[in-house]
């Protein structure tokens, strides 16, 4: 716009003096007329210019608009893909079971145990998916207080255990106890740190061991936690993927389930919410530390 | 020998796979599963008289007569997978039904022009599936062994 507008200026007071110029018989001032085709010239290229500019910025807002609207179909097509999948188990075996198709008891309480964790699956999904777009369209309650990292941490210990137990990955309790606290929402935290821990233990091998560690960083004015695994590690090209809403890995779907969505929540919770940051560091094929850092409450 | 045709199913998530292969099983056809679709081609091309090139064990397979596969699988999908299959000499009007949680987002066109003959949506019902088999196998005849195939079974029969 500015381009346009100095354009218009310059070409106005330019023809007018080259025009006085003409008029005052000058015709022979040949340097005078010059100067005035030299004002024209340049005008000139300045709306070329200005137009040109123009046109980039429409398209380059076309381009952002195009891009912002793939996203939210991927989205929508994203979400009703990962529905349906658990969605058809559940159909699908309680029809076989209406139908009277499982003949023997083992098959028909195997179909059971199927539709149920099918119907978690589900359950999961929708809270992920609600919690996300809650928090994206600003209408999740956000309740701050000052809270101490230790005892979120020693809870989500404790409820992982039986899953780390039952995989024989040792959880190793490095939670220091904290002077200090931050001013966070509960709930929120406890979710992301249970994110964490859960993912580390799914994506880490039997006979592997998490360590989740609770530290003061002094210079930062921060809270510092990290869970460390002696997983499967994150390829380099999956790196800068891993907060994308259902981005997993290629090489971990077959170790674990999964939504992707896991990651894109406790980060939106960590950095968007508590003004914190998130913490990745990984080896491919030997382990991987996730973590965040929050303020110390003041 | 059994008269039943043999069905091929695909998918990675093996409920899916499971509960697939029980309807059809207990309809009295032959069921072979894979878990994706790279393991789904190797399995067509080695099944049957005519691609058992590479050794007569092949011969054994029973000729698969219909492919069932989810469309969204880690590596190649289901779409590919049918344009791949019928790219071969002998399957090009193999018949492949694709059952996807991705309905509407598919076009008509690609379908067809990939040679898929019948799209069921998840989440599906296992009734409707098998009556779509059903029809499915019973417009589409088998084709008659191809002359070398035979050759090289009886060849390999004969003690
Ligand atoms: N501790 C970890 N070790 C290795 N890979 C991980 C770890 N945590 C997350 N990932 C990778 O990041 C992907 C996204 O994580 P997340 O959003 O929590 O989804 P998911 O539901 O798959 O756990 C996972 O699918 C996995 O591939
Ligand atoms: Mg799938």
């Amino acid at each position: 716009m500015m381009y346009l507008l100095v354009a218009a200026i310059v070409i106005t007071v330019g023809t007018t003096y080259a025009l006085w110029m003409m008029e005052q018989g000058n015709y022979t001032n040949v340097w005078a007329v010059g100067r005035g085709a030299i004002l024209v010239v340049g005008v000139a290229s300045c709306v070329v210019l200005g137009l040109l500019h123009l046109r980039r910025e429409m398209l380059h807002d076309r381009a952002r608009e195009d891009e912002l609207s793939k996203l939210k179909t991927d989205f929508v097509s994203h979400v009703s893909h990962e529905l349906r999948t658990p969605l058809s188990s559940i159909k699908a075996y309680a029809e076989l079971l209406v139908d009277g198709e499982a003949t023997d008891d083992k098959t028909r309480s195997e179909f059971y145990h199927i539709i149920q964790s099918e119907a978690d699956r589900l359950s999961r999904l929708i809270d992920n998916i609600l919690n996300i777009s809650c928090i994206e369209s600003g209408m999740t309650r956000v309740t701050r207080k000052p809270v101490a990292l230790n005892t979120i941490l020693k809870q989500v210990l404790e409820v992982a255990k039986p899953s780390a137990r039952e995989k024989n990955v040792s959880l190793v309790d490095q939670v220091e106890p904290v002077f200090f606290s931050v001013e966070a929402d509960r709930d929120m935290i406890y979710q992301a740190a249970l994110n964490l821990v859960s993912n580390a233990i799914k994506y880490t091998p039997s006979g592997g061991t998490v360590r989740i560690s609770l530290g003061a960083q002094d210079e930062s004015k921060e809270l510092v936690v990290q869970v460390s695994d002696t997983g499967v590690g994150i390829p380099p090209d999956a790196m800068k993927h891993l907060f994308e809403k259902f981005f997993r890995v290629e090489q971990h779907k077959s170790m674990a389930k999964g939504s992707g969505l896991g990651l894109n929540l406790t980060r939106q919770i960590i950095e968007g919410i508590h003004k914190g940051r998130m913490i990745v560091k990984s080896e491919y094929g030997k382990g991987s530390t996730f973590g965040f850092a929050l303020p110390i409450a003041a | 020998m059994s008269t039943s045709k043999t069905i091929l199913a695909v998918d990675d998530e093996s409920h899916i796979l499971h509960v697939v292969s029980l309807k059809l099983r207990n309809a009295g056809f032959n069921v072979i599963t894979a878990n994706d679709a790279e393991d789904a081609f190797d399995l067509a091309m080695t099944s049957g008289c005519s691609f058992g090139v590479g050794g007569c064990g092949a011969c054994g397979g029973a000729t698969i007569d219909l492919v069932i596969t989810d469309f969204q699988m880690p590596g190649i999908s289901g779409l590919e997978l049918a344009r791949k299959l019928h790219a071969e000499p002998g399957k090009s009007d193999l018949p492949v039904m694709l059952l996807t949680a991705h309905g509407l987002a598919l076009e008509q066109v690609d379908l067809r022009r990939a040679g898929i003959n019948v799209c069921l949506s998840k989440p599906f019902s296992p009734r409707d599936l098998l009556a779509k088999v059903d029809e499915l196998l019973a417009r589409h005849k088998r084709p008659p062994p191809s002359p070398k195939c035979a050759m090289i079974c009886s060849e390999e029969v004969a003690p």
